[in-house]
């Protein structure tokens, strides 16, 4: 379905970030409603929301916390205010990382930094879970990037349910693009039927009306992302779309090596899926 | 997106050509192209190999499993003449993972039920389809032959499975006159249930698709049972739910929800993992 309702994730202070600027021009491209989500735990994470819409006169912290995402939330409002474009605000009581996923029940796409730029675990969004939990394309936003036309767009495919996911998530970025490189990195050289594989998820997207389309097969590095971030340098991709591959092991996330590296490293915003 | 391309499990098997048959209405419907896909793997994978007379047998079995996969192809063709752009994918290998696989050229997935009794072994797995497809599976019980849009019913629970069912589904939802949200509620939650259900409703009002009743469930039965009872009460046509399983030990396990459906709805159930 197109996008017709994005979630950005806010930090409680500091400067809105570039990925806010990023959210906002993406609901100008896609006409789309934009929400801004900030999330704050309190010490106790059992309180009730009515506790904090209605803190009683004791609950100085509460109160504060309220009156600073009040404030964080008239100045999203302010900054992103534009005719023509829908903004809105929700403040919640819970960690960043547990509002941002369920709040995305809301949105068609989830907008977030790649790094938190706050330390306090309770206001400190963990980008990795996000994905993982949000069941809606995440859209990372690397440390210093204000802006974004998403012209050139590379899909790094591999025939897992992740990276079918990330292909269908990403359609209405991919019918906005010129055009299209879809990528798979061999595993151990191996390239029995690849570029069979890549033929049919091109079909596929012509179907869909996205018809510049480039198949490549590249042999794996010895550093798993090196050959992605050389195809991102040698064909100027904007936009990087990829399955998120991840587990939660004793409940701790575990992830695959290249989304990790990804996360980490990628020059430019990538599009993630689970 | 609209659904650009639609792909049908149709081994010739018990209630495939039913289900074949809604899957050539409804791709005329959404005018998509419909891709029929079958498995076959007759040979147990642990004889398959070794043994110098077995791999003399497994030539002929892969010859007479590609023809019978030619045969089923043309039944294919022929029951799909209506729809503008029908394609065959009959691959002698294991129908579970073929499937999942394949379904990276569709948009929805429709498959049937797992028949107990048969243990032939290209049966497909609906439980493993689901979980590993990467797309919304349409489960398609036994004789039924098509499927009215008329009243959906979305099972919500707060979950990723949950979300990606209802933005899945919002092509059926659109066309549908009645859409319901339920969501099964402990007692004393009625309140953030209540706000649950609505903002999704808000959701799907973004998508102009217009939610007419939202209800919570109490559960004294099982919650599937609630569901299929809710859902039979309201004639609906269909069920929206998250399909809920995890990997164990290489088996896979799935939550009592996606089970009871997978066994008991007597309608079409649509899931998303």
């Amino acid at each position: 379905m197109a996008y017709v309702s994005l979630l950005v994730h806010v930090e409680c202070e500091g400067e809105l970030g570039g990925h806010v600027s990023i959210a906002a021009g993406l609901a100008d491209l896609f006409r789309a409603r934009l929400v801004g989500v900030a999330g704050w735990a309190p010490m106790s994470v059992f309180l009730a929301q009515e506790a904090f819409d209605n803190p009683s006169p004791g609950d100085f912290h509460l109160q504060d916390m309220k009156t600073l995402l009040d404030q964080r939330g008239k100045e999203f409002c302010a900054a992103l205010d534009k005719p023509d474009r829908r903004v809105e605000w929700r403040s919640i009581l819970d960690f960043p990382t547990e509002a941002v996923a369920r709040e995305a029940r809301s949105a068609d796409l989830v907008i977030i930094p790649a790094i938190a730029r706050s330390r306090d675990p309770f206001r400190a969004l963990d980008p990795g879970s996000a994905i993982l939990k949000a069941g809606r394309p995440v859209l990372v936003v690397p440390k210093d990037l204000a802006s974004l036309s998403p012209r050139r767009i590379a899909i790094a495919w591999k025939d897992t349910r992740e990276a079918r996911r990330a292909v269908l998530d990403a359609l209405p970025f991919l019918q906005k693009s010129d055009s299209v490189v879809i990528v798979e990195v061999l595993d151990e050289g191996r390239s029995n039927g690849a570029s069979d594989r890549l033929k049919d998820v091109a079909r596929y997207l012509a179907r869909h009306r996205v018809e510049i389309i480039t198949e490549q097969v590249r042999p794996a590095d010895f550093i798993p992302i090196s050959s992605l971030l050389r195809l991102i340098e040698s064909e100027n991709i904007d936009l990087l779309v990829a399955g998120a591959y991840g587990h939660s092991r004793l409940g701790e996330w575990a992830f695959g090596g290249v989304t990790r590296d990804l996360l980490a490293e990628s020059p430019i915003c990538c599009l993630f899926s689970h | 997106m609209p659904f650009a391309a639609i792909m049908v499990h149709f081994d010739a098997g018990p209630s495939s050509h039913q289900r074949l048959r809604l899957a050539v209405d409804l791709a005329i419907r959404f005018e998509a192209a419909l891709i029929g896909i079958a498995g076959r793997l007759y040979v147990p994978p642990f004889l398959a190999d070794g043994h110098p007379r077995n791999a003399e047998r497994r030539n002929s079995e892969q010859a007479e499993m590609t023809r019978t996969l030619g045969e089923i192809g043309e039944k294919f063709h022929a029951a799909a003449k209506q729809v503008a752009h029908a394609q065959w994918r009959g691959i002698p290998e294991d129908a579970t993972g073929l499937v999942a696989r394949e379904a990276r050229a569709a948009d929805l997935v429709i498959i049937g039920r797992k028949h107990r009794a048969q243990t032939h072994y290209y049966d497909l797995d609906p439980g493993v389809t689901i979980v590993r497809a990467g797309r919304p599976v349409l489960l398609v019980p036994d004789g039924i032959d098509s499927l009215d849009l008329r009243r959906i019913v979305v099972a919500w629970k707060d979950t990723r499975e949950s979300r990606r069912a209802v933005r899945d589904a919002i092509p059926l939802l659109k066309r549908a006159d009645q859409v319901m949200i339920v969501e099964i509620c402990e007692h004393g939650a009625e309140a953030q249930t209540q706000q649950n259900v609505n903002d999704v409703g808000n959701y799907l009002l973004q998508h102009d698709v217009t939610v007419t009743q939202k209800a919570y469930l109490h559960t004294e039965l099982a919650a599937a049972d609630e569901l299929v009872r809710f859902a039979e009460d309201e004639r609906a046509d269909l069920i929206v739910a998250g399909g809920y399983g995890h990997s164990r030990l290489g088996e896979w396990m799935f939550g009592g929800v996606t089970r009871g459906l997978l066994r008991e709805s007597r309608m079409c159930s649509l899931f998303s993992h």
